[in-house]
């Protein structure tokens, strides 16, 4: 029976160390589910099985030989193959072709690619997977499931192309964009993959998917494993335990805050996006469902959800960078509409997590940056009536924001050669010194180190005490707890549960149970 | 604009990445301050020395002659480049423009300065132009300006006819060779007043903060609440309008407008615009820059004519000077991102 192990793993990335002294064996005929929040070193395990990452310590082996690959298409060389969560398919090459790419000089006859060989072989393998493809289509005609199967295909075909005796199936969170008949499907065929002798690993979120076909779970929190056994040995509560990891903490900071009998600030009512654009054709439902939700006057409300929960979605259609296909919003009574930029002069601040890409530019200064979204004229503006730039006014803003959010740099230096820390908090005060009716934050400490995170923390209340809203998404279980006055949950682009943060103290497990969502129903209290 | 790679590597391992980068870019940006500098007093040095008419009163007042109308072409043109696009129809829309003046001058007999405004017109219609296809019908400025120019090389050849206009008006001669000041032309005079108000619109105005905001990250920009659309349309106009102000000058400094005008405008004011210190992918740089790259190409071109050198060979020197300059100045980091 042939193994792939790993022993003694570790790996960093400078000094953020995600994955410490990993062991790990995924055998031939057996599934082995692992599971872990965000950020948990799943990922990170994967790309080195698959040779696109590479151990800093520790080795990797197969049948107790050293793994010794350079990128994944010699890792497939050796019967490693990946189910990525978006399957890694050249939309305008054919089905065939697709399927065997990389592997073409199996197919060469007299230094020619043998075409009929390849058709005929993919023939097979649609046929063995009962699935209806014309494999001279090209790729894109078909669906994200039909797509992942024949991933799925490819993978159980491989050995046998490769002449190995087994093969390696890694699925990376692969049902995340599916339905749940066609999750059932994908899971018979994981079972079909162990029956042919093939090793799996599967990444998933979904417990119910986990126990429904897993052999062993294993367990990985902060980059260890905190727990790995036969899967009767696991129950939901058990594992939500493991992956939260922490003390199930009744929150000590919670902030009891007068509750203003004011009219909402922000009222969402039904929004809901469909995704229409061909390239999501395989989120077939609808990635914001029918959300509604109110937000009161100096409030903080935080979302969490998982990935593809529709959180940011939801955030992006409110700030007006996306267009809602049903529903609508108002502020402060008035209907909320139009663009990004008529949204931003009722006073919405949007401020994206990915900073180097949405939310600053790092070839700018300091105050360049701050004055971005100001540059019009008016009382909070930078310019004046018929455009002139009002420099020193640009520089007063500037230095006072520097003061107020306590950022280490000068007005003039640029935001690229800044700490993340103070780059997040140049990208809020762009912001904060227009003094927006409702901030939208996504991951608002994402990337940031533990001081300025409090800190950043700080300023968000302060901004709330003076009475901006504030509706911000987060992959951070504790800043979510620590940081919110209501925390809402979404799964599966619905809104599933509204907790008030005030009265009743949160804790992480309840939220993780939350995001995944029960396989039973059943009360949570 | 996007040159990330994975999730993972961008949260963990990105910063010192980013940091080095920006100390390359500053030291990138001296560069781009005083390489064109040195270079340019070289130069001057050099043709100096190996033929002394270069630095006669006459020459040097040729000199400016030939740099004016560059100038007012690259000038518009740096703000395009600026917000990370870039324009391959200035030569074109100042031929067209020289060929629309000449007509309007020669067979219509209109004023000069009526003819000013019907080019100035024309400039925007261009530029208009332009920044649809850019902007609405998003195609990449590259092809969708190299298109439009040769729209509009076909748009001149009707109006000339294929063959030279004379202007025979002494008045319209006068508009770009007259002195106000002695020994500078009038072409050069405007065009460097030209130089002066853009420069400070590029720094101190709404419009040129937002197209240096645009270049430097267009959809930072777009979800700061900015009128990217709009904005850039602007800069297509102004590029389009400056170079019609070009081709009318040099229509005026010629005093006849041919089909071959504007030849080599193209090339010499995308170069004067790098060599001058502007990136070509867009946020860093300047109007105020560009001064020093028309300088430096209008010195090379006259002083290897003064020097006898065979204009077959100084179109090879004027490549290979280009090519070191974008090589010293270029961002090699946004190397993948860049021409578009």
């Amino acid at each position: 029976m042939s193994e792939l192990s790993v022993k003694g793993l570790t790996f960093a990335f400078s000094s953020f160390v995600a994955l410490k002294n990993v062991d790990l064996s995924i055998r031939s005929g057996e599934i082995v589910g692992i599971i872990g929040e965000n950020g948990a070193g799943k990922s990170t395990l994967l790309n080195i099985l698959s040779g696109t990452l590479h151990a800093t310590s520790g080795s990797v082996t197969v049948d107790g030989e050293a793994l010794a690959v350079k990128n994944y298409n010699e890792a497939n060389l050796k019967g490693i193959w990946r189910i990525f969560q978006d399957p890694a398919t050249i939309p305008n090459l054919r089905v065939y072709e697709n399927l065997f790419l990389g592997h073409e000089s199996k197919f060469l006859r007299f230094g020619l690619l043998n075409k009929s060989a390849m058709i005929q072989l993919a023939r097979k393998l649609v046929a063995d997977m009962q699935l209806r493809v014309d494999v001279r289509d090209v790729m894109h005609k078909y669906d994200f499931p039909t797509r992942q199967a024949l991933e799925v295909g490819k993978a159980t075909l491989l050995p046998s192309i490769l002449g190995l005796s087994s093969g390696y199936v890694l699925f990376d969170e692969p049902t995340t964009g599916l339905t749940r008949s066609e999750v059932t499907l994908l899971l018979s065929r994981m079972r079909q993959l162990k029956a042919s002798g093939a090793g799996v690993a599967f990444v998933s979120h979904r417990l119910q998917e986990l126990f429904d076909v897993c052999d062993r779970i294993v367990v990985l929190k902060d980059g260890h494993v905190v727990g790995a056994g036969a899967t009767a040995e696991f129950d939901e509560d058990k594992l939500h335990r493991m992956m939260v990891g922490r003390d199930v903490q009744n929150l000590a900071e919670v902030k009891p805050r007068a509750r203003s009998d004011a009219p909402p600030r922000l009222v969402a009512k039904d929004l809901t996006i469909y995704a229409t654009a061909a390239k999501d054709a395989h989120i077939r439902r609808a990635e914001v469902d029918h959300v509604s939700l109110e937000i009161g006057t100096g409030e903080i409300v935080g979302i969490g959800g998982l990935l593809g929960s529709g959180k940011n979605h939801l955030l992006r259609l409110i700030a007006g960078d996306m267009r809602a296909s049903g529903g609508g919003v108002t502020l402060d009574g008035r209907p909320l509409l139009g663009s990004l930029k008529a949204r931003k002069d009722l006073g919405i601040a949007f401020v994206p997590s990915d900073r180097g890409r949405e939310a600053i530019v790092g070839a700018l200064s300091v105050a360049s940056n701050i004055s971005l979204a100001s540059g019009h004229s008016g009382a909070l503006g930078f310019s004046n009536r018929i455009g002139i730039w009002r420099g020193r006014h640009e520089q007063a803003v500037t230095k006072a924001m520097i003061k107020e959010l306590a950022i280490k740099a000068s007005p003039e230096q640029t935001v690229g050669s800044l700490s993340g820390g103070n780059q997040q908090k140049v990208a809020l005060a762009k912001w904060i010194h227009r003094d927006p009716r409702v901030m939208l934050i996504e991951n608002p400490t994402a990337g940031v180190d533990v001081g300025a995170k409090v800190e950043i923390y700080r300023h968000l209340l302060a901004l709330a005490a003076r009475g901006t809203s504030i509706l911000y998404v987060t992959d951070d279980l504790p800043e979510l707890i620590r940081l919110s006055d209501r925390v809402l949950i979404m799964r599966d682009g619905g809104l599933v549960a509204n907790l008030d943060n005030r009265s009743h103290a949160l804790n992480e497990h309840e939220l993780v149970a939350l995001m995944i969502g029960r396989s039973q129903a059943q009360s949570l209290h | 604009m996007a040159h990330k790679q994975t999730t993972t590597l961008d949260d963990f391992g990105a910063a010192p990445a980013a940091d080095k980068r920006f100390r390359f870019v500053i030291s990138r940006e001296q560069r781009a301050t005083w390489l064109p500098l040195v270079a340019l007093a070289v130069l001057i040095g050099y043709f100096a020395f190996k033929q002394h008419a270069f630095v006669s009163g006459l020459n040097i007042t040729v000199m400016g002659a030939q740099a004016g109308p560059l100038l007012l072409i690259s000038l518009g043109a740096t703000f395009v480049v600026l917000m990370g696009s870039i324009d391959l129809s200035v030569a074109a829309v100042a031929t067209l423009s020289a060929a629309l003046g000449a007509v309007l001058l020669q067979t219509f007999g209109m004023s000069p300065g009526l003819a000013f405004v019907a080019t100035l017109v024309l400039g925007a219609v261009c530029g208009l132009v332009n920044a649809l296809l850019s902007t609405v019908l998003r195609v990449p400025s590259f092809i969708a300006t190299l298109a439009s120019g040769s729209v509009f090389t076909g748009v001149m050849l009707h109006v000339l006819d294929g063959s030279a206009l004379l202007v025979d008006n002494d008045a319209i001669s006068e508009i770009a060779n007259g002195q106000i000041i002695p020994m500078i032309p009038n072409v050069l005079l405007l065009a460097v007043l030209a130089w002066g108000a853009l420069a400070v619109a590029n720094s101190h105005s709404r419009f040129g903060r937002y197209i240096v905001a645009i270049g430097g990250g267009e959809r930072v920009a777009q979800l700061s609440g900015i009128a990217v659309t709009r904005y850039k349309t602007y800069a297509f106009m102004l590029s389009s309008v400056f170079a019609a102000i070009g081709g009318y000058f040099l229509l005026a400094r010629l005093g006849s407008a041919t089909p071959s005008l504007g030849d080599g405008y193209l090339l010499d004011s995308i170069a004067a615009i790098v060599v001058g210190g502007t990136s070509l992918s867009g946020g860093v740089g300047g109007a105020s820059r560009t001064i020093l790259g028309v300088a430096l190409i209008t010195v090379l071109s006259n002083g290897l004519n003064v020097c006898g050198v065979s204009p077959f060979t100084q179109e090879i020197v004027k490549g290979v000077v280009i090519v070191i300059a974008v090589l010293t100045t270029i961002d090699r980091v946004s190397l993948q991102q860049i021409v578009k």
